[in-house]
């Protein structure tokens, strides 16, 4: 068998591109593989703004700081928490979700098993747990990884990318198709900078390079450093 | 794991674009990656094989394009 193609010949040579003239039919298909996902996305996403919601997706790499920062908000937002809530995305446990509700907001904790990242129709299994009535804020916290939720829609009209001091400056450079599909990159762990070696310019840079034009903010949840620039782009709105 | 996703709904659109399914077989499937799509080439060959198992797909082989740009596209393929 034709090792490239599987297509029976015994001594086909295993190139990469061959052609089978007068056997094989060509059919054109010139269809995205991403397209049910965003079109669910895009339903989603206007069902959620006839309600008055406008969903957050915050991703990054596990550890960037995600669920911190979301905690920080809602201590320092001094809105009602009522008006927030958080679909938690993660492998196992729901033990972001729990932090989340020590805060008095709403949370429902999404565990993908094996998946590795969110996608529009678990964020609708989500919902349907999820009382959002006098809400106008909706959560997504994808499940830490820099790769694999890139591609995936889940419904929000604006996506947070965290990558924190510790991870190193070069991950916009390493992970660009995360930063193409972000709306703001948030630096975090501003506290650690002195103890580590990292550059923000350049992390800004690498994640322009992918997205130009991308608003950077650098912000500590532990001191607040910085997060009254992030309440000002969250206040921004779309 | 997600690029076993993709390569079922890759394996769904392929399948639903037969005329015939059940005399059909895919040998070829021509995919356009984008650059900066999220998705791993050699992880979507991976996933591939055990995806299309017991579809019109089987025995396909994916030829692979890498493009500029976030989209992931089924250009066209190769049946008998
Ligand atoms: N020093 C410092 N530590 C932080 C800061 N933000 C988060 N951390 C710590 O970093 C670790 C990970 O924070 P999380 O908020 O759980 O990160 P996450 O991105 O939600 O993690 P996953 O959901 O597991 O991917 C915790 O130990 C936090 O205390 C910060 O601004 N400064
Ligand atoms: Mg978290
Ligand atoms: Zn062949
Ligand atoms: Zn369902
Ligand atoms: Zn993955």
């Amino acid at each position: 068998m034709c090792g490239t193609c599987g297509c029976g010949r015994p001594d086909e040579p295993a190139v990469r591109r061959h052609d089978h003239p007068g056997d094989a039919r060509r059919i054109a298909v010139e269809r995205s593989l991403l397209e049910e996902n965003d079109r669910r996305a895009e339903a989603l996403r206007k069902r959620l703004a006839e309600r008055g919601v406008e969903a957050v997706g915050l991703l990054g790499g596990p550890g960037a700081g995600k669920t911190a920062l979301l905690e920080a908000t809602f201590q320092r937002l001094g809105a009602d928490p009522a008006r927030e809530a958080v679909v938690e995305g993660d492998c196992a446990t729901d033990l972001d979700a729990q932090r989340i509700a020590a805060h008095g907001v709403r949370a429902v904790q999404v565990a993908t098993g094996a998946v590795c990242h969110l996608d529009a129709h678990l964020v609708e299994h989500a919902l349907a747990e999820l009382d959002l009535a006098g809400v106008s804020r909706l959560w997504i916290e994808n499940v830490g990884n820099l790769v694999c939720p890139a591609p995936f829609a889940c419904g929000e009209s604006r996506r947070v990318v965290l990558v924190s001091v510790t991870e190193g400056d070069d991950k916009p450079e390493k992970y660009p198709a995360m930063f193409a599909a972000a709306d703001c990159l948030v630096i975090s762990k501003l506290d650690l900078l002195p103890h580590v070696e990292f550059d923000p310019e350049r992390c800004a840079a690498g994640a322009r390079r992918a997205k130009p034009g991308l608003p950077v903010l650098a912000v500590s949840s532990r001191t607040g450093q910085g997060l009254a620039d992030w309440l000002a782009w969250l206040g921004g709105g779309a | 794991m997600h690029e076993a996703r993709l390569c079922l709904s890759l394996v769904d659109l392929a399948v639903a674009h037969l005329a015939d399914a059940s005399r059909e077989r895919i040998v070829a499937l021509h995919l356009e990656v984008g650059e900066v799509c999220g998705v791993v080439p050699e992880a979507l060959e991976g996933a591939f094989p055990i995806c299309a198992a017991g579809t019109p797909a089987a025995d396909a082989v994916l030829r692979i394009e890498r493009v500029p740009g976030r989209d992931l596209r089924l250009r066209e393929m190769e049946v008998t």
